[in-house]
């Protein structure tokens, strides 16, 4: 018993050791069709072909989130 | 002789050096608060045009509590796949240091000096950054040289979600903070407006700005609700109570002055337009603070029991509006606020500090400022003050504080944390008068002041 509940204390205090990490597309408002004229392709943090500096996953040229920011 | 050739050479190639340094991209790799680029991996132009300016981006990541990031965290789950714990690998700590000398056209006193040098003028450590995953943090703590002392300085703790709103991008949340528009987004309101940065040791009229231009700074807690609508329509609304530092309204209250008597209700409800490279917003704001034991302009102050003190009545409401174009060479902005405070002095009237028991008071202020490639820039701002005549409340010869003066800045950044800036403000009327306005014949040009900083975070 004693050794199950240190075990799962444990557990519960070392926490996952640092991982590498984005915004998730659902936190971000991501949507694969462009919005108002704004799409992925057309901003700053958008990184070709398939990515995003700040929002995880396979990210679409033509889609578009809340972080949207245009190129200068 | 044979020296001369050869030490214009070394002069040129000096010169050439540094104006070689100037157009050079140099590393650039931190923010206004450099722990917000650490853990967002984004250089400072994705949220400043130059610090403390905000862009769109900016205000977004603002609003949503400061919790974007993109670097390695450590985090948790409980049994229940919930998330216990999500934390920066960095720990999301910054510095700032300015530094500055100041040159008046007249010493304030015959027995002062006109120079003034401040090393540090202020020395700030910051903890900004996310706490959770929808919790984040600006805390800041100052050493001020002027009074030789560290205390808390702005503080915004957020809690911010987002949400889809029948296809509007809903950004909702709540701010603890302690300085009325600390927590807004535009730096065309009064914490984070116009000028960024002064000496210390500048003369400021009788009053210089309404409650909410400073005088509830660091001295509150105030709780609002927020909500920012397509990263377009902002609106805000919340209370603020007295909060004070270094003394408590708990015990011996009477010796406590401009304390909120019961809470200070806040408001804020700003539009953005966004075409292109340019953003247009225009807003509204104000609170109203019933203050108990006020002090007045002139000096005196009242000192009650708090248990049944009058009070004096501010009743402030702003207009501001901000323009800017951002784009990779060239960044613009205007910033423009105007204030009207009612004020109605009961306690102070009944106490024989003022002469009318209502007075008004109107602050304007309009800036505009040109940055090239984000590494050479220029402002010119308008100031003025003006409102009622009330000799005993403001304690001034004339009878009212109106002023106005000019505000002129060029400033250099060699690399986007590194601010080199040179100002210089010229008042036109001060105090109500624009020569002899002390009685003893000092002139609203003899505040005139030249002033050299340094400016960096790290």
């Amino acid at each position: 018993m004693m050794a199950g509940g240190a075990a799962a204390l444990a557990a519960t205090i070392a926490a996952t050791p640092a991982e590498a990490d984005k915004m998730s597309q659902k936190g971000a408002l991501y949507q694969e069709t462009p919005k108002n004229g704004q799409q992925c392709d057309g901003c700053a943090l958008f990184k070709a072909p398939a990515s995003c500096t700040i929002v995880d996953g396979t990210i679409s040229p033509t889609g578009w989130c809340r972080f949207f920011s245009k190129k200068s | 002789m044979s020296h001369r050739p050869r030490r214009a050479q070394w002069l040129l190639r000096i010169f050439f050096g540094l104006f070689a340094l100037v157009l050079t991209d140099l590393p650039q790799s931190a923010l206004a608060v450099p722990s917000f680029a650490r853990q967002t991996g984004l250089a400072c132009e994705a949220c400043h045009t130059v610090f403390p300016q905000l862009t769109p981006f900016g205000r977004v990541f603002k609003a949503s509590g400061y919790t974007l990031f993109n670097t390695q965290k450590v985090t948790d789950i409980d049994r229940s796949k919930q998330s216990t714990l999500s934390l920066s690998d960095l720990p999301p700590i910054s510095a700032m240091i300015m530094a500055g000398t100041s040159d008046a056209e007249k010493a304030n006193d015959p027995n002062s000096s006109k120079v003034s040098t401040d090393f540090p003028q202020q020395a700030s450590l910051f903890y900004a950054g996310r706490i959770s995953d929808n919790m984040g943090a600006y805390f800041q703590l100052t050493y001020d040289d002027q009074s030789g002392s560290i205390g808390i300085d702005n503080t915004d703790i957020r809690f911010a979600e987002v949400a889809n709103v029948d296809g509007h991008n809903v950004i909702y949340g709540i701010s603890l903070n302690n300085n009325p528009t600390v927590q807004d987004l535009w730096n065309s309101t009064p914490a984070w407006g116009q000028p960024f940065i002064n000496s210390p040791t500048g003369q400021s009229p009788a009053i210089p700005g309404a409650q909410i231009e400073g005088a509830l700074a660091q001295v509150v807690a105030g709780l609002t609700a927020y909500t920012y609508i397509d990263n377009s329509l902002y609106i805000e609304a919340g209370v603020y109570r007295s909060a004070l530092q270094g003394a408590s309204v708990a015990d011996n209250g009477n010796t406590t002055n401009n304390i909120i008597s019961g809470v200070a209700p806040y408001w804020r409800a700003a539009y953005e337009f966004d075409w292109g490279k340019n953003s247009w917003e225009f807003g509204t704001f104000g609170i109203s603070a019933p203050l108990e034991n006020p002090t007045t302009p002139a000096g005196n102050a009242i000192n009650n029991s708090l248990q049944n003190a009058a009070t004096d009545r501010f009743l402030d409401v702003g207009l501001d509006s901000q323009y800017q174009f951002i784009d990779d060479e060239n960044q613009i902005s205007i910033d423009a606020r105007w204030t009207h405070e009612n004020q109605n002095l009961e306690a102070s009237y009944l106490a024989g500090f003022a002469t009318n028991r209502t007075d008004n008071f109107d602050s304007a202020n309009a800036t505009v400022s040109y940055y090239w490639h984000r590494k050479v820039g220029a402002s010119l701002g308008l100031f003025t003050v003006s409102g009622s005549n009330d000799p005993l409340y403001l304690g001034t010869i004339s009878g009212n504080s109106n002023s106005s003066w000019g505000m002129a800045e060029i400033d250099y950044l060699p690399w986007l944390n590194v601010k080199l800036g040179l100002q210089y403000t010229a008042f036109m009327r001060f105090d109500g008068a624009s020569s002899n306005y002390d009685g003893l014949g000092r002139n609203a040009s003899d505040n005139n002041l030249l002033y050299g900083y340094l400016w960096l975070a790290f």
